[in-house]
């Protein structure tokens, strides 16, 4: 990563994340060509979009990077179902003790630009 | 028996029954196919993928869990199952939802009844084989960080009543049962015993299990599954030619209440539980003893408790799971505890149904309950060439016109484990 996918990869990519916000699948496959982290808080969202109760997704919609995602309405096992998908997503591992300090969208998108950096460095341009 | 304190005896009441089987989903279609003997075994395409001969399954329909993340997995319309439930569920869970969600309407209890200290859930499920499966698969191939926290919750044996104290909020006691096929009939004689005892005033007895090839290939292993294709034949409990039985999946609730409470509470009553019994083996992991020792004690345990005589009872519904030495050894001990006369009429609904597993004792005692309640005895199906040994007994073979008023259920498990319930027609006094 960033590489090009196969016909494989995407098709997964796009049956996994089918039920996330539109938008979403296309964004992870553009992050995993060509790198660019910019796209990790649209990602997120589209993640959390899926995870939240229906009449909570407006909200997330409209949700400020700054926004707690405990007003989102998501609990802790909720989250954890959001970092399952996100690890999937950008192919990387959070640790447990990383994820305690995380409160709103701006703190899991640092740390997931972080860590994808770091994991992918060496294939980045 | 009486009670330390000399209170009169509490007795026992069924106030509602849930179904998710094979033979339907609903009490009125449970009812019409036992009524009419409508299999709900049929050819199960999925067994195609392994290697064996077996070709029959019990069926659970409108349900389908394509794979395993739980957001993709559908149930009948009438249900509603929130995420933060259905993400820690099994499939037999999700019956188990479903059935429960019946009963509680049948018996009507509002919320604050089925969530209350005095309420309790015995609970039976072998637990998700499929789901242990493949989750474990992912654990050792992604780590298990990587996997859904709820993989065991939603995979292990005590998966039912887990789910159920959380889905229902029931804040009485919560136990989860394994013994193998008498599991669920554990569970409704411990439920049975807290109820008396004064320690719970309603207890829902549930079993449920997953319906797929998981359930079915390790029984195939075991050579105890029929290899017939042919529902209209196999199974076919005390036929000379049965040669195993067939699997099936699925729940059933019962809403077991202490008499005088369901009066004040004026709802209808169903059948009330008189007794049970239970008794091991003491001879093989797998094998009933062959004369059917164990069940012989267990049958004999729950008449004494009941404080009825063996001519008391009307009809047994056999534990009958179409295996040549288990029919054999039920109605050897039938006949040991009954004389060699006619005794009481025999059938094993399992020959339409499937063997429901943990399932089977609480599906079984919901079963008698019907036809306790709108009476009638259950046909045992498939029967063309009943087994000269079981000649002298009253094997119902074709429809009656009975309308029992005392009923015995049989369970038995591996291990040898062996449980006998007995349920009386409801008559206001």
């Amino acid at each position: 990563m960033p590489t090009e996918l196969t016909e494989e990869q995407i098709t997964k990519v796009n049956h996994d994340f089918r039920r996330c916000r539109e938008g979403t699948a296309e964004a992870i496959i553009r992050l995993r060509r060509t790198g660019d982290t910019a796209l990790i808080p649209e990602i997120l969202r589209g993640i959390v979009w899926r995870y939240v109760r229906p009449d909570a997704r407006e909200q997330v919609e409209k949700a400020s990077l700054e926004t707690p995602l405990s007003t989102l309405g998501m609990d802790s096992l909720m989250m954890l179902e959001v970092v399952l998908d996100v690890q999937d997503a950008l192919d990387v591992t959070v640790e447990d003790t990383e994820l305690r300090r995380v409160k709103t969208f701006n703190d899991i998108s640092e740390l997931l630009m972080q860590r994808f950096t770091e994991i992918h460095k060496a294939a980045l341009p | 028996m009486p009670t330390q304190n000399s209170q009169p005896q509490r007795r026992v009441v069924v106030t509602g029954l849930g179904f998710i089987t094979s033979v339907g989903n609903t009490r009125e279609q449970v009812l019409t196919s036992l009524r009419e003997l409508r299999t709900g075994i049929e050819y199960y395409p999925e067994l195609e993928r392994s290697r064996v001969l077996v070709r029959l399954c019990g069926t659970v329909k409108e349900f389908s869990f394509p794979e395993l993340h739980s957001d993709e997995w559908t149930y009948p319309a009438a249900y509603t199952i929130p995420r933060e439930h259905l993400r820690s569920m099994s499939p037999n869970a999700v019956y188990g939802f479903c059935a429960m969600k019946q009963a509680i309407a049948e018996a009507p209890l509002p919320p604050e009844l089925v969530s209350h200290p005095r309420t309790g859930a015995m609970c039976a499920s072998g637990g998700s084989s499929w789901l242990s499966y493949d989750y474990m698969a992912m654990m050792l191939e992604k780590g298990p960080q990587r996997c859904n926290p709820m993989a065991m919750v939603a995979s292990i044996a005590g998966t039912l009543n887990m789910n159920f104290v959380s889905c229902f909020g029931i804040k009485g006691h919560s136990l989860g049962f394994s013994s193998a096929c008498a599991s669920s009939a554990h569970a409704l004689g411990e439920a049975f015993d807290r109820i008396r005892l004064n320690r719970q005033d309603i207890v829902f007895v549930a079993g449920a299990e997953d319906c797929d090839l998981f359930t079915i290939l390790p029984f195939v292993g075991t050579r105890a599954l029929t290899t017939g294709t042919d529902p209209s034949i196999s199974p076919c409990a005390f036929d000379v030619k049965r040669d195993g039985f067939v699997v099936t999946g699925g729940a059933a609730v019962l809403v077991l209440e202490e008499l005088e409470h369901a009066r004040r509470r004026g709802v209808p009553i169903q059948a009330e539980i008189i007794g049970w019994g239970e008794a091991s083996d003491g001879y093989s992991v797998m094998a009933p003893e062959p004369e059917g020792d164990g069940l012989k004690r267990a049958m004999e345990a729950a008449i004494g408790e009941a404080g009825i005589s063996p001519a008391d009872v009307d009809y047994i519904n056999a534990h009958g799971t179409s295996t040549p030495v288990g029919d054999a050894a039920e109605i050897r001990a039938i006949k040991r505890v009954f004389g060699n006369g006619k005794g009481p009429y025999i059938s094993s609904t399992k020959s339409i149904t499937g063997h429901g597993l943990s399932l089977a004792g609480a599906m079984e005692a919901g079963f008698c309950c019907l036809a306790l309640q709108e009476g009638f005895t259950p046909v045992s199906a498939n029967v063309t060439e009943l087994d000269p040994e079981f000649g002298s007994v009253a094997i119902v073979t074709d429809a009656i016109d009975y309308s029992p008023r005392v009923a015995m259920t049989n369970s038995s498990g591996f291990g040898g484990t062996n449980v006998s319930a007995i349920l009386r027609r409801w008559e206001e006094g």
